[in-house]
This record gives structure tokens, sequence and C-alpha cells, in this order.
């Protein structure tokens, strides 16, 4: 669970790296974004000369990474289904009990 | 391994660091990534429990990519690259943030 | 179908200063009501979210710790870590009903946990 947006703490990018080895050990992953972290799969995102998270994202869902952003929290922030990423969804606690549930390991970054 | 605790910000500005080790028993890892790679350089009152928790029998672990991202240092037997990291995920019971 | 999972959330943050009590709440009472075992802990700051008699209608917002004392009623366990509200010079006496609990307990909630949500 990232609960951050980004550009304003490392969290983002300390789960896009968790995620990449962990891929690369052949474990599956699933990213539930909550609070602010739902503004890392924002389309719109452009970020001249600097990594852009919003590919990050997209490199992991391509990857087979399941990736979810609270829709209350989404609504909340002005963020429209449509302004999400491909392969990424809104989703609510059926979604997070469901990762929670079926996961071996949960790690939640915050502040 | 028992519980892996990831402590994430500077351990001068915020004492989130203190329930690792208030919590973290024998078998347990502490790892400090992100601004909390700070805490090689203390402060003075964690790095004094760090040598008790070591003698319980607690890992202390740092991760080598935001050490070095600022210019910090740990020993070589107490650095974990992000490969490592992984490794520390795969064998935790739990992990604690 | 899988066993019951049991969850730990550990809310360590003031409500109101920032979204994080609130939060942490909507999924403490999420996960329960789909049918996961929560234990929540208030610790550190976390703790002030019990401390009755808060009034945060000058900040616009709705008051927690009422809507944390009802968390039994959704199934999730409350706990209050002493060890925080001593060293905040609170006392427990003037906190929502919830268990209290010593570090050592609090060591046997994370070792019965299949997983610990940090809300921090």
């Amino acid at each position: 669970m990232l609960r951050t947006g980004p550009y304003t703490s490392q969290n983002a990018d300390t789960v896009y790296n968790i995620a990449k080895r962990l891929l690369s050990k052949g474990h599956s992953i699933r990213i539930y974004l909550y609070e602010d972290g739902v503004c890392n799969v924002v389309k719109q995102i452009k970020s001249p000369q600097e990594r852009n998270i919003r590919d990050m994202m997209a490199e992991l869902v391509a990857s087979g990474v399941e990736i979810k952003a609270c829709g209350t929290c989404a609504k909340f922030r002005g963020i429209r289904k449509t302004d999400i990423i491909e392969g990424t969804n809104l989703a609510g606690m059926a979604v997070l009990a469901r990762f929670a549930r079926d996961c071996d390991r949960f790690l939640s970054f915050g502040f | 391994m028992d519980n892996l605790y990831l402590v994430t910000r500077s351990t001068f500005e915020r004492t989130a660091w203190r329930l690792a080790l208030r919590l973290a028993q024998s078998g347990d890892t502490i790892c400090f990534i992100q601004d909390a790679v700070l805490a090689v350089k203390g402060p003075l009152e964690l790095r004094d429990k760090m040598a008790e928790l070591e003698s319980k029998g607690v890992d202390l672990r740092f991760l080598a990519e935001d050490l070095n991202a600022r210019s910090l240092n740990a020993s070589r037997e107490k650095t974990v690259d992000y490969e490592g990291l992984v490794e520390l995920i795969e064998k935790a019971s739990r992990i604690i943030t | 179908m899988s066993p019951q999972k049991t969850i730990l959330i550990l809310l360590r943050s003031c409500p109101y200063g920032m979204a994080t009590a609130a939060e942490g709440y909507r999924v403490i009472i999420g996960l329960a009501g789909m049918g996961l075992r929560i234990h929540a802990v208030l610790l550190e700051d976390g703790v002030l979210v019990a401390l009755k008699g808060q009034n945060p209608s000058g900040l616009g917002m709705h008051e927690l710790s009422q809507v944390f004392a009802k968390l039994t009623e959704f199934g999730a366990d409350l706990y209050v870590h002493t060890p925080s509200v001593t060293e905040r010079g609170l006392s427990e006496a003037g906190f929502i009903d919830s268990n209290l609990i010593d570090d050592e307990e609090l060591k046997d909630l994370i070792t019965s946990a299949d997983h610990v949500i940090t809300f921090n």
C-alpha cells in the first residue's frame, strides 16, 4: 500500500525499486494506492528531464503488476477514472481486502 | 527471520525508529532506508541502543542505494542493496514500516 | 475459502493535523467489513485519537474519538498502547473504551498477525 504521491517523498521510487526486484524473482505483486498515492498513476504527469513516476507505474503494470487506486481518495482529489493510466482501475476496500487476504507479505509506505 | 522493520524517515527529525527499537526481538531485522540511513550518524541515543540491540540478536541493515545517494557509509556487513532488501522481505514473517 | 487472516493496524499519528487517523479508520472498517480479523492499535501520537472531549468543530472536521469508540460494532478490536499514553503526560482515565496494552502485549499482537499495516 502506497499512501504518498509522486515527487514529494521517495516512497513511490522505493516501491518501484522493490517491485522490480521482486518481479525478477518471479513474485506476483499488487499495489493499492491510497490517499495521495492515487496521484502516482495520473496520465497527465509530465516530468521534463526527470524520471517519470507515471511511466514507472505503467512499466510495472506492463510487467503484470496489478495496481488499483482508491476510488474515494481519487474523488477527493478531483481524479476521475479516465484520468489514470491504462491497466489500472479505481477500486474500494473490497479490493484492498482481497490483496491483504491473498498476499504472503504486505508492505505499507506512508509518512 | 521473524519481523522486518523498515524505517524510512530521518532518525534526527522523526522518532519512528523508536518503535522498531522498542519492539525488535532476537531474530528480527531493522533496515534503515530512505532518509533513515542517517541512522549511521545518530542521534547518540540511537547509536547507543544499536549496540544493545545487536547483542540481543537483532540485525541492523542500511540500504546501500540510499546511503550512496546521501554520501553516507555503513560497514560492509551491515549494508544491503535492493537485492538484499528483497531477500529480507522474502525471509520475514511480516514487515512493519 | 482460505482461513481468515488477522491484520494488525498500527495508527501512529495525531488526529486532524494529518488525514492519517481518519484514513486509517476507513481501512479498519473496510477490511473488517470484508471479513478480515482486525486488531487496531493506537500508539505514539495516535493515542490522542482515543482522548475524549475532542471538539474539532472549529476546524470543520468530524470528531474522531466517537467513531473509533464504535469500532467494535464493525467487528474490529481497539487497543491503546499505555507507554505512549504515559510518555505524553496523558491518562487512560480520559480515554474511550479500549483494551490497554503494554510493549509485551503489543509484541504478542504483532506475532499473532499475518500482516501489519502502519498508518504513520
